[in-house]
């Protein structure tokens, strides 16, 4: 039995789950609430002070807690709420909903952590950072947008490629390698302008977290990482709003009761607009030209009664380019259009069978699209390609006893794939290409439980059971089994037609060790499958980079990651300090070869290398959580290496964002309720990269009558080393800088706004993004580097009603 | 109005700011140079069977001209395959230095020499102790089918625009691989070396198997142009010879990965190509 451990599992669940029929328990469960908006509060804290135990809302804002029949004295805590403590007789089973007071003042005394003032300490996850929205505002930002991805880029064991790239990397995974989450849909691609800005809308989010290892059950599909975004519900109480406006957009966010306490709406909009600005201002021949992004959030929900409340949530955003030359006296002047981006749709349904039994349903729609098209002269070209997801999931919290919680539940999801279509004409005739849509079927079942062993010890074990079938309709190329040369016959799959199928059983654990009261040892070992892969020859993201499914010739991803981690807290929980280290080998990961045409080729799989990959490290984390100065110092000490055997000679080499040392400080001081200062260094080690080595002349030509008056043609051919990926680009270092001003608010002013002055790189360092040759005849070659970002300062005023 | 202005032009100096390039200075890595050929031979013109022996050099080399290798010695073999393996001819020709142009080797003028369809060629290259070898094939002749002119009146530019058209039919097997190029000349009708031939296309006939393709100009042509176009079939390894020298034109940026261009030499840098030259000429005229 390959899977004993399955077994052992469930066995042990059932020893521990004695304690549930022990004696005759009742519950007391139930929702925690921002008193001012009704917004469930996710992660808010209730204690029972006697049993010296308590339970954490789960990502609902719901919870259950099971007590012998009693008078218990309760403290529920959350991000600076009042905490409320109150004192229940409980006899029977009892429904509660705790609606908590925004704190006015945040002083020392405050706690200003989203969880229980130990919890980093006491909890068994691991690798598991949250974000506070109001802490996301306070962070300096670039020309006054908000990003939470650059802000998790600032955390340890979390890398990017530079300025221009909102991709993230974690703990050597590729960029495909992240689960991103906005309301339980998929985000394929989350950023805007080629990367500059992410999608979200911080106006809009109610809460962020990222999962760097140690993966529960409940999430798969990917390797590496899980970002979970969840948008806001919206005020159940009464109308209000908040917004921005800034150097390059401005945003706008209305929020309100649909039926007070019982229905609630939300919805975002932002859009760039220095396309609108600039066009009085152009000349004739770009007017007309445009770039812009922009994107809307929308939520409503409904309490159909205590037990069933439903919400529906979306999200649609686009990027825009078009370029006209209006002076061309071309026949076709040039023109160039292209607009990209993701929609999601999520239908919840919250049911709660019992007050320990809650579940969460969920019917989910979302898609990536990209088009370009455009033509210049006698030449007209249109290319669009995308991938959408359908899909149901179902999860189940099951609070057995206060010392067992259990998870399970399960999902479908059917991809799309649309790796592109193109006609492409000239004159008279017309080329149509069109590659063939890819379906496939993902599915998942899991079962989790946390177990509070002893005072001390607490496992969660968990298993997850994944499978993949690519279907058809479809028809497949057919190639010589010795030579591997076409044969020109076609293997077709009917519609629903199984053609590939994997699975993967995907065991996971973590534990914590209480060693102290205020620290711990924290350990866990996970399997991860992805079945979906990025075809990107790019090592970042791109708005063109196509997703692919796995099938004969590309074989599902698979990380094995352990880890472990001693956490402390410092001076009453004033410090949350960790050191981590992370071991990581990873199976058939996928590279190309360069110069690999992604486009439009129907056999991509044919042209995949299959390799392997290895990252370890170690990640120091110490968090000031109370106070007028908060804030983070992170620092990892990583490798990351991919080996493919037709790169690189077969040896092992430093992906780009390989990064040996990365650090991130993060602080921010609260003079007093009119002004906040923020500050942020990082410094991180360049990325890799392969230089040039020597040149040659190509294609020689010469012209003329004679050899005394003759005139060369030649192309400069660069050529690299064999080795890839051999040299390092100067590290990278910025600086950037906030100031946040917010006048004193009035009480009948029902209006309150404050500006935020920040400046990126605020040293002005030029940190190179690539460097590129710049060969001139006269002058030679000469290395150059593209800065994207130098000294920027950005204001923006941001208001609330 | 004048506070618009105001805020628009402090938010585009802010924007301007963004995308800046600097120096980059780092120690530069070792490199030694390289042989390098890129040789010819073709079954229409005896004057285009050519040599060109180079050496590269390190990419931040303050020489930038052509380093011509003068003392290399160049053989051209001839084959065809014979059971599943190719049969070299015995008698070999030694290409010679083209007097007046350093680096430029080609078969004796006294022994004007065209390559054969169907028929394999090996030029093996030595210099200085090195010897590189390639081998190429000669595949069919690919006829144009015609070519001409369209003339369309453009109402913006108030005048009327010649394009250039042709047309070939390629033969229903998979696998022809085609470099299309045109060289612009009332003097002559090839160039005198081929790099000063424009390279139009280069393509394998995946897309238009069997089928008849036009090519069509995409910019308007000038009138009183002559166009000689060549339709040239070339072998596999010579297509992707040309498909990476093509790709690795894009070198460099934050989104290619570096490219060496697949040379078709065992122990040089270049191509050997075999080319089945099909050829009109046509004189752009007004109408």
């Amino acid at each position: 039995m390959k899977y004993n451990g399955a077994l052992l599992f469930f066995v042990f669940n059932l020893l521990l789950a004695h304690d549930a029929f022990a004696q005759k328990k009742v519950s007391i469960s139930g929702y925690v609430k921002d008193a001012s908006t009704g917004e469930d509060l996710v992660g808010a804290n209730i204690y029972v002070e006697e049993l010296k135990t308590g339970v954490a809302t789960n990502v609902y804002g719901f919870f259950s807690l099971q007590l012998l029949p009693g008078t218990y004295h309760l403290q529920i805590t959350f991000l600076g709420y009042n905490t409320i403590e109150e004192t229940l007789e409980l006899k029977v089973n009892t429904t509660r909903t705790f609606q908590m007071q925004l704190a006015d003042i945040q002083t020392d005394e405050v706690v200003i952590t989203a969880e229980r003032s130990d919890k980093n300490v006491q909890s068994t996850e691991m690798s598991k950072i949250e974000i506070q929205v109001e802490q996301l505002r306070e962070i300096p930002v670039l020309f006054g947008e908000t990003d939470i991805i650059k802000t998790i880029q600032l955390l340890p064991g979390i890398q990017s490629t530079g300025d221009g790239n909102s991709g993230f990397y974690v703990r050597g995974g590729g960029p495909d390698q992240n689960l991103i989450l906005l309301d339980e849909a998929v985000v394929y691609n989350a950023s805007h302008l080629f990367g500059f800005f992410s999608v979200f809308n911080a106006d809009a989010i109610k809460n962020v977290s990222i999962l760097k290892g140690g993966m529960p059950a409940n999430y798969g599909g990917r390797l590496s990482s899980v970002l979970n975004i969840q948008l806001n519900d919206g005020n159940s109480k009464e109308l209000h709003g908040k917004g921005g406006v800034g150097i390059i957009s401005s945003r706008l966010y209305l929020e309100g009761p649909l039926k007070k306490d019982k229905s609630s709406f939300m919805i975002a909009g932002r859009r760039t607009y220095a396309d609108v600005l600039a066009q009085p201002f152009l000349n004739d021949r770009v007017r007309g030209n445009r770039y812009y992004f922009y994107d809307l959030n929308a939520k409503v929900n409904y309490i159909l009664n205590p037990n069933n409340r439903l919400y529906l949530s979306g999200y649609f955003g686009r990027d825009v380019f078009s370029f006209k030359d209006n002076t061309s006296k071309s026949l076709n002047p040039p023109t160039f259009n292209s607009d990209w981006g993701n929609s999601t749709v999520t239908l919840r349904w919250n049911h709660l069978f019992s007050d320990r039994l809650f579940s969460n349903n969920s019917f989910i729609y979302n898609d990536y699209k990209f088009t370009f098209g455009g033509g210049i002269s006698q030449l007209n070209f249109k290319f669009h390609s995308a991938i959408k997801d359908l899909g149901v999931k179902s999860d189940f919290d099951y609070f057995l006893s206060n010392k067992v919680k259990l998870k399970f539940g399960g999902l479908a999801t059917h991809h799309t794939f649309n790796p592109g279509a193109a006609s492409v004409g000239l004159s008279d005739q017309e080329i149509k290409l069109t590659s063939q849509n890819r379906l496939a079927i993902e599915l998942a079942a899991y079962l989790s439980s946390e177990v509070e062993v002893s005072d001390r010890l607490n496992i969660t074990m968990g298993l997850r059971y994944s499978a993949f079938d690519a279907i058809g309709p479809y028809k497949e190329a057919v190639y010589d089994a010795i030579t591997g040369a076409p044969t020109f016959d076609t293997l077709r799959y009917s519609k629903w037609q199984s053609m590939h199928w994997y699975h993967a059983w995907e065991p996971r654990l973590a534990f914590r060790y209480l060693t102290s009261p205020n620290s711990s040892i924290k350990g866990s070992l996970t399997k991860n499958a992805q079945y979906l892969h990025l075809a990107s020859i790019s090592g970042g993201t791109l708005p063109t980079d196509l997703w692919l499914p796995s099938s004969k010739y590309i074989k599902p991803q698979i990380a094995y990651q352990a880890a472990l981690g001693y956490f402390r807290n410092l001076r009453d929980n004033k410090y949350e300090s960790s050191v981590e280290v992370f071991y990581k080998p990873l199976k058939n990961q996928i590279d190309f070869m360069p110069g690999t045409n992604l486009f439009l080729a129907d056999e991509i799989d044919r042209n995949v290398l299959i390799g392997k990959g290895l990252a370890y490290g170690l990640e120091l984390f110490i968090k000031k959580v109370k106070g007028k100065l908060t804030g983070w110092i992170g620092y990892t000490l990583s490798k990351t290496t991919r080996t493919n055997p037709p790169l690189n000679n077969g040896n092992p080499y430093f992906p780009r964002y390989d990064r040996r040392h990365d650090v991130s400080v993060l602080a921010t001081y609260h003079l007093n309720n009119k002004w906040k200062f923020s500050a942020v260094w990082v410094f991180a080690t360049g990325i890799a990269y392969t230089p040039t080595v020597g040149r040659y002349f190509g294609n020689i030509g010469i012209e003329g009558i004679n050899a005394q008056n003759i005139m060369p043609f030649f192309d400069v051919i660069t050529i690299y080393p064999n080795e890839y990926n051999t040299a390092r680009l100067k590290p990278y270092e910025r600086f950037d800088i906030s100031v946040i001003y917010k006048p004193e608010p009035k009480k009948e002013k029902w209006w309150n706004g404050e500006w935020n002055l920040s400046v990126f790189n605020a040293f002005n360092r030029k940190n190179p993004y690539f460097i590129y040759n710049d060969t001139d005849v006269e002058a030679g070659v000469n290395e150059r580097k593209m800065v994207y970002f130098p000294i920027l300062p950005s204001v923006s005023y941001n208001f609330k009603f | 109005m004048h506070l618009k202005a105001i805020w628009y032009i402090s938010s585009w100096l802010v924007l301007i700011l963004v995308g800046c390039t600097a120096p980059y200075d780092r120690p530069l890595p070792d490199y030694e140079s390289e042989l390098v050929v890129e040789a010819y031979v073709n079954q229409l013109n005896p004057l285009l069977n050519y040599a060109i022996i180079t050496k590269s050099l390190p990419y931040y080399d303050k020489n930038f001209s052509v380093t011509a290798v003068t003392n290399a010695t160049v053989t051209l073999f001839e084959g065809q395959m014979t059971d599943g393996e190719i049969q070299w001819k015995s008698n070999t020709i030694a290409f010679e230095p083209v007097s007046g142009i350093e680096g430029i080797f080609a078969p004796p003028i006294s022994h004007p020499f065209l390559a054969t369809v169907g028929h394999y060629y090996k030029l093996v290259v030595q210099s200085e102790g090195q010897t590189a070898t390639s081998i190429s094939y000669l595949p069919n002749v690919v006829p144009i089918d015609s070519i001409w002119v369209d003339n369309i009146f453009n109402p913006k530019a108030d005048s009327t625009e010649p394009f250039l058209h042709f047309t070939f039919t390629d033969p229903g097997d998979f696998g022809n691989y085609y470099m299309v190029s045109d060289y612009r000349s009332s003097r002559s009708n090839f160039p005198f070396l081929w790099g000063a031939a424009d390279r139009i296309a280069v393509t394998d006939d995946a897309l238009f198997n069997g089928q008849t393709f036009a090519y069509g100009s995409i910019f308007p042509d000038d009138y009183n142009d002559t166009v000689n176009m060549y339709l040239i079939s070339i072998d596999q390894q010579t297509f992707n010879y040309w498909q990476s020298y093509d790709a690795a034109q894009n070198n460099g940026g934050p989104f290619s990965q570096p490219i060496n261009v697949k040379g078709t030499f065992d122990h040089a840098r270049g191509v050997f190509q075999a080319m089945a030259i099909a050829y009109k000429k046509i004189i752009i005229q007004k109408p």
